[in-house]
């Protein structure tokens, strides 16, 4: 079973997101609400995938990300993206985040990425 | 997905933000600090990201809108002006409203003026995400094919697809790790130069592991060949799977409880006391030492566990007064007064329930404050003050009460007028008038009826409402004084105990009902004959040395079946209030104690004279003050 650390300062998307992966066979290693935490649990868990959202308060999703690729070469990072911010979106796969999803999400196509990401050929 | 299920979570977090951003924004009036632009268009982007997944487009259009104002701010292009800052307010605003609708399950409407005044505070286009695919003039994009090249390929991206500039740019990471060469680079995709297509060129036709995970890409539309030649494409690595590790579920260390449950905690506490209290008198009885030393430690347990109770219920004074800056700050706008507001002892704690009963009066005198205390700029300057008005707010801890201080430097309360005032409202007579000390002139204005505002503003009615202000904060235990001095300014100090309104009464027997009567209020308790009360024309009297005093019979002044039983000797309190004396005459005294005062349940919360509820053994009891209930109708 994929475990992942689910990364969003918003309870309300943490919750949207852990419900579409729980019903569908991830289990739920961890979830951060900002950057610092992110690492801190990546340390402690290793999951098998991180969900991370950009814009966080005290470290960026973008900053976790580079942290978190500098120590785990291989970590998959899927990026929680908004409209708007597609440059963000780019650096942060710049600095090793696998892919994106965009809110608002859309169950089918964060399952597909996920399943992809979190069992690699 | 059952949305409904994520409402209640979007409406609180929503609402956290917002009650935030109230502050934050009013902090950026005073200095243009990044960090708090920062922390502001965070909150924005979170409310924006939140209402999308919900579908409530409305919302998502006005916090989208800030952020757009915000990035400005950001980038240097706005200052921070009164405007920015009026602008930012009333995105703020417009959001709270919508987030009412979405509580009421009203329709939510896009306010369109907003956005628009939003918008034209910023250049940028409505939605420029939703282009996503920049229009900006770019060179026909050119490959240089590596030697041998001969397959050329096109990758078209859907324009309705999210972000299509990003997943043109996964896409084109992709075909770099194979040490192929795609244009636009990922590089220039970053710098903005996209127009829909990528293109490569491949030694060989396109290689099936690439094209299925090119096209596992969301919004690649189709993979076209241009032309076809020949070459090798090495396979990518396969990637390790991370080691799994043990298993840890996080468990948050704080937790919401309902305010109801925590009044539940204190009634039921409550009752374990009084419940404790029997026991122990019991085992008084039963001389056994063993019996005697548990109920102590019981009742130890007991006290413990009920301080512990109150404490879960204190709560910050800046809870409301939080939310006066922005108070101030509309009114004083309004009004056309400049106002310096400062606000101290957020932190100070005090008993949740006591917050709810301060808002409205502590608004009250801020609005008093405003309209009628502190002068416009122009009479400032004309009395040689600063143009900008002081309003100051101040909570303190000073033992176990609160005192909170609402001081301004206007043009302060004058004796003579209020003096006028209540002399024509017959308050007080003519010949007292000259002897009353300031306290007492003040006191005053706490009289019902009494009203020095001449004239009708829509900001604090008609100046009546001290009075209610006064019964308000009393209501909880708390009493409020006022200082004032001509042209220097005007101050009411609010004293109010810190935890849950914890008050001694005598509980008492009237008719056959049983009732509390806080101690605080009685001056004196004391036996009279029966004898000693005339009644004359309905009215009834006692002489006490040597002047008539009022006197009323508890039952019949609340208006209840009296006593049948008729003893030769009364128990009577004695209240006083402003130079008026009455007496209570009660049935039966019970004995006196310590209650939890509750208020009253709407609306009976109207009743003058009902302080509030308690339990008693498990019985509800009235908590009276008689002294409002006949002074006040006078």
């Amino acid at each position: 079973m994929a475990r992942v650390l689910i990364v969003d300062d918003a309870a309300f998307m943490r919750s949207m997101i852990r419900d579409i992966l729980t019903k569908n066979g991830f289990e739920v290693a961890g979830e951060a609400g900002n950057g610092n935490e992110a690492i801190r649990l990546y340390d402690e868990q290793k999951p098998d995938l991180v969900t991370m959202d950009i814009v966080m308060p005290l470290k960026s999703g973008i900053e976790a990300t580079r942290e978190i690729i500098a120590k785990y070469p291989d970590a998959q990072i899927v990026i929680c993206s908004a409209l708007g911010q597609e440059t963000l979106v780019m650096e942060a796969m710049e600095v090793g985040a696998k892919d994106f999803i965009v809110k608002p999400f859309k169950e089918e196509q964060v399952l597909e990425i996920c399943r992809r990401l979190a069992s690699p050929a | 997905m059952d949305l409904q299920k994520y409402r209640k979570l979007f409406l609180e977090e929503t609402r956290a933000h917002l009650d935030a951003l109230d502050q934050e924004i009013l902090r950026l009036e005073d200095e243009a600090d990044a960090e708090v632009v920062d922390t502001i268009f965070r909150r924005a982007h979170s409310i924006k990201g939140m209402a999308a997944s919900m579908g409530y487009e409305p919302i998502v259009d006005i916090a989208h809108a800030l952020e757009d104002l915000l990035g400005k701010v950001r980038e240097g292009v706005h200052d921070v002006t009164r405007v920015t800052v009026d602008l930012l307010l009333a995105g703020r605003d417009g959001l709270w409203h919508l987030v009412e609708a979405v509580e009421t399950e009203a329709a939510l409407v896009a306010p369109a003026e907003l956005i628009a005044q939003l918008r034209g505070r910023n250049s940028a286009p409505a939605r420029p995400e939703h282009g996503g695919v920049a229009a900006a003039a770019e060179p026909e994009p050119s490959v240089e094919p590596p030697a041998g090249t001969a397959f050329n390929y096109r990758i078209r991206f859907s324009a309705t697809a999210a972000l299509p500039a990003a997943r043109a740019f996964q896409a084109a990471k992709l075909v770099e790790s194979l040490a192929m060469t795609v244009s636009p680079t990922p590089d220039d995709l970053r710098k903005g130069s996209f127009d829909g297509t990528l293109r490569l060129a491949l030694r060989e036709a396109f290689p099936p592991d690439l094209r299925t995970r090119l096209e596992a890409i969301p919004g690649v539309e189709a993979i076209e060949e241009e032309s076809a030649q020949v070459a090798d494409v090495p396979t990518p690595a396969p990637v390790a799977e991370p080691p799994a590790k043990a298993q840890r579920i996080e468990v948050p260390s704080q937790i919401r409880v309902d305010t109801k449950v925590l009044d539940n905690f204190v009634d039921m506490v409550g009752e374990l006391l009084t419940v404790n209290n029997q026991i122990r008198e019991i085992s008084r009885g039963l001389f056994s030492e063993e019996l005697q030393q548990s109920v102590e430690s019981l009742q130890r347990i007991t006290e413990d566990l009920y301080q512990q109770v109150l404490q879960s219920r204190m709560v910050p004074f800046g809870l409301i007064g939080d939310r006066l800056p922005r108070v101030v700050r509309d009114l004083a706008r309004k009004l056309g007064k400049d106002i310096d507001f400062a606000l101290q002892g957020t932190d100070v704690e005090l008993d949740r329930s006591l917050i709810d009963n301060l808002s409205d009066p502590l608004l009250h005198l801020i609005r008093n404050a405003l309209d009628h205390g502190l002068e416009t700029p122009a009479e400032r300057v004309a009395s040689g003050k600063p143009p900008s008005g002081k309003l100051a707010v101040k909570a303190t801890q000073e033992e176990s009460f609160v005192h909170i201080e609402i001081g301004d430097d206007g043009r302060g309360i004058l004796r003579d007028r209020v003096l006028d005032r209540a002399i024509s409202r017959n308050l007080v007579r003519q010949s007292d008038a000259v002897g009353l000390t300031d306290t007492e002139v003040f006191g005053l204005l706490f009289r019902p009826g009494f009203s020095t505002a001449d004239q009708v503003s829509d900001v604090s009615g008609r100046g009546v409402g001290l009075d209610v202000v006064k019964t308000a904060v009393e209501s909880i235990g708390g009493e409020i004084l006022v200082r004032s001095e001509a042209a220097r300014g005007t101050t009411f100090s609010l004293r109010i105990p810190a935890r849950v309104a914890i008050i001694p009464v005598f509980l008492v027997r009237a008719g056959e009902q049983m009732f509390a009567l806080p101690i605080a209020k009685v001056s004196r308790a004391r036996w009279i004959d029966r004898e000693e009360v005339q009644t004359v024309g309905g009215r009834s009297n006692v002489l006490l040395e040597g002047r008539a005093v009022t006197y009323y019979n508890l039952a019949r002044l609340i208006g209840i079946q009296e006593s049948f039983f008729e003893p030769d000797e009364i128990m009577v309190f004695q209240y006083e209030r402003g130079g008026e004396t009455m007496l209570i005459g009660i049935d039966q005294f019970i004995e006196e104690r310590e209650v939890y005062l509750k208020t009253a349940p709407h609306p009976l919360d109207r009743v003058r004279g009902l302080l509030g509820l308690t339990l008693v053994r498990g019985v509800p009891v009235y908590v009276l003050d008689p002294g409002m209930m006949v002074w006040t109708h006078v």
